[in-house]
């Protein structure tokens, strides 16, 4: 089986199958890693301002001095490319583990609790999912102010309610297998089944999950400031930039969104290869 | 009242959950006035088709599945209406094996701590302590310490049921429920592991109840036998006399099925009863539709519980006498 329960933020999950295996697996890993090195360790090897500003280089070509060009206020793409991701990537693990950790609490006090708990909890997530999840980020987007401490609780907000379905039919299913059962006569509390035995059972599973989760988040957070809800200017992140070099793409600024844009990508390939790389190697072990 | 464990009259209901108010509330019977003493030391087979009750009978007994009437009486403190933390020093004393033992055990642990894993529960004992004594009960059972470092998938099915056995001996108990522990084994394995549980019932006094369809490993271990037919207890006695002189029609059934006690006839298929709707249950024999030695009454009057020879108690109008 398949262990994604939860839909794309904007979009209807839709996931291909980019390599079997192991080999995905390290190397969707790989190629994170080396999005974070480039996010992180660049600016140190390239100390450029992302917020400088070159009135007399703008909307340069890539090229010697510059070399991902300029954007229409003569700023460094590559710089604000690093930046950018730091702020993108930061933002989207915070939200996945907000999101893992809200998700799992909720799924397995409704998965291991009495039967009427279960039962209004899971139709509460329920309403809560109807409610289209961008209504629900530009109604908080609203009324708090954007910034990164603000944007991975919000983020997270939303994200949740798969990983606690997910935790939940976990936690049902594995709390009447027969070793629960064996633990509860030798005297194991609630809490102590609940943390050694179904969050073990789970546990493998949800991490797969938390890369499919981070890959929705990065897209989720791209899409946000796409919109200009997320990050706002003059600080950069990788949809952000996508937004503002949007319109003068037209016009010939390729670079604008060329290179955002292949960031993104590679990102949520990334964490795409590595879920599913993840998960194939879990199916081949024969859990349960 | 004497030390070991006393079943009386207990019975096991279930209740129907259905959306249609014709069917709902209609309760099934899963037990029906089960009782039977097995004191310190001893050990009692329960036999009986699949769906007979057996497991519903372990469970009740060690409070898994609630009994909706009777009294489990273990050394006089009767089990069924205590609370869940007056039960907890009882439930130390008495372990079930389960049926199937891979299913039982964490496929994320490894051996040494599926084993040590009632020792942490009861005892709350230190990680390495547990796991010296873990190697002690792996002993105790006839496996290498080293097997403790596996995982459940990677040892072979007669050693899982040992380390199954080992984990029940760790709060060391004075009754084990044997829940079909020799079901998934081949022949040779089975006589090791009876052969086992011999032993350790010679060495630690452990008092067993044998879960079992399999009348030759009854017959090797039991001292004294329980049918159960559809929920109910047909018979009950010595083992040996039960199996040589079966006073109860489906007994001589059941031991008809199997090729070894039939003699020169071919193995007849004992009948399989359908679960029982309370409700509609008519006041007759369970037994009766399947039984070649039914009359009139049997089909009007349920039978009493009546005792042939002070040992042994069988359920029927008509018990078979020793001649036949």
């Amino acid at each position: 089986m398949t262990g994604a329960t939860h839909g794309g933020l904007f979009f209807p999950r839709r996931r291909w199958r980019v390599t079997g295996g192991a080999a995905g697996e390290r190397a969707g890993i790989a190629l994170f890693l080396a999005l974070v090195v480039f996010s992180w360790a660049g600016p140190w090897l390239y100390p450029h301002d992302p917020l400088a500003i070159h009135a007399r280089h703008i909307l340069t070509a890539p090229g010697a001095r510059f070399p991902l060009g300029t954007d229409a206020l003569g700023r460094n793409v590559l710089a604000r490319l690093m930046r950018g991701g730091q702020a993108t990537l930061a933002i989207s693990l915070w939200a996945s583990v907000i999101g893992l950790l809200a998700g799992l609490l909720y799924g397995m006090t409704a998965g291991l609790g009495p039967s009427w708990l279960d039962r209004a909890l899971m139709r509460l997530l329920d309403t809560l999912l109807a409610i289209p999840t961008l209504v629900l980020m530009i109604f908080f987007a609203a009324i708090v102010p954007l910034n990164e401490a603000n944007l991975a609780p919000l983020l997270g907000l939303v994200a949740w309610p798969g990983i606690a379905r997910l935790a939940r039919n976990e936690a049902l299913a594995a709390r009447e297998r027969d070793y629960v059962r064996a633990a509860r006569q030798f005297g194991a509390g609630r809490f102590y089944i609940a943390r050694v035995h179904i969050l073990r059972a789970m546990l493998p599973l949800v991490i797969i999950n938390a890369t499919f989760l981070m890959a929705d988040m990065i897209l989720g957070l791209s899409g946000l400031s796409f919109l200009g809800l997320g990050i706002q200017p003059p600080h950069a992140s990788w949809g952000g930039l996508l937004n503002s070099g949007a319109g003068l793409a037209v016009i010939g600024a390729w670079w604008l969104i060329v290179f955002p844009g292949l960031a993104i990508f590679l990102a949520i390939l990334a964490m795409n290869m590595a879920g599913q790389g993840l998960l194939a190697r879990l199916d081949g072990e024969g859990r349960g | 009242m004497s030390a070991g464990l006393c079943v009386e009259g207990l019975s096991v209901e279930y209740v129907a959950k259905a959306r249609r108010p014709e069917k709902q509330g209609r309760r099934q019977s899963a037990l029906v006035d089960i009782g039977f003493t097995l004191s310190e030391g001893e050990t009692l087979g329960v036999v009986g088709e699949s769906g007979s009750g057996k497991t519903t009978l372990a469970h009740a007994i060690l409070r898994m599945t609630p009994a909706s009437s009777g009294r489990v009486l273990w050394d006089g403190v009767d089990l069924i209406g205590l609370d869940e933390r007056d039960l907890r020093p009882y439930r130390r004393q008495m372990q079930l094996v389960f049926q199937d033992p891979y299913e039982a055990m964490n496929p994320r642990m490894t051996i040494g701590q599926i084993v040590s894993e009632p020792l942490r529960l009861a005892y709350a004992m230190g990680r390495r302590a547990r796991l010296k004594q873990a190697a002690e009960l792996l002993h105790q059972v006839g496996l290498d310490g080293t097997i403790r470092s596996r995982y459940p998938r990677q040892i072979s099915g007669g050693q899982r049921q040992r380390v199954a056995l080992a984990r029940a001996l760790a709060t060391s108990p004075r009754l084990l429920v044997l829940d079909e522990p020799t079901s998934g084994l081949d022949v040779s394995l089975q006589a090791r592991i009876l052969n086992l549980l011999r032993d350790l019932q010679a060495r630690q006094g452990l008092s067993y109840l044998f879960i079992s369809h399999d009348l030759a490993a009854v017959s090797y271990v039991a001292h004294r036998t329980l049918v159960l037919f559809a929920g109910s207890l047909m018979e009950q006695g010595p083992t040996d006399a039960l199996i040589r002189h079966p006073a109860h029609p489906y007994t001589a059934a059941l031991l008809a099925a199997v090729p070894a006690y039939g003699a020169a006839r071919a193995p007849r298929a004992a009948p399989a009863a359908p679960p029982r709707a309370l409700d509609s249950a008519p006041p007759a024999c369970v037994y009766y539709p399947w039984c070649d030695q039914a009359q009139a009454r049997c089909r009007s009057e349920p039978p009493p519980m009546v005792s042939l020879d002070g040992q042994r108690l069988v359920s029927c109008h008509y018990p078979l006498s020793d001649k036949t």
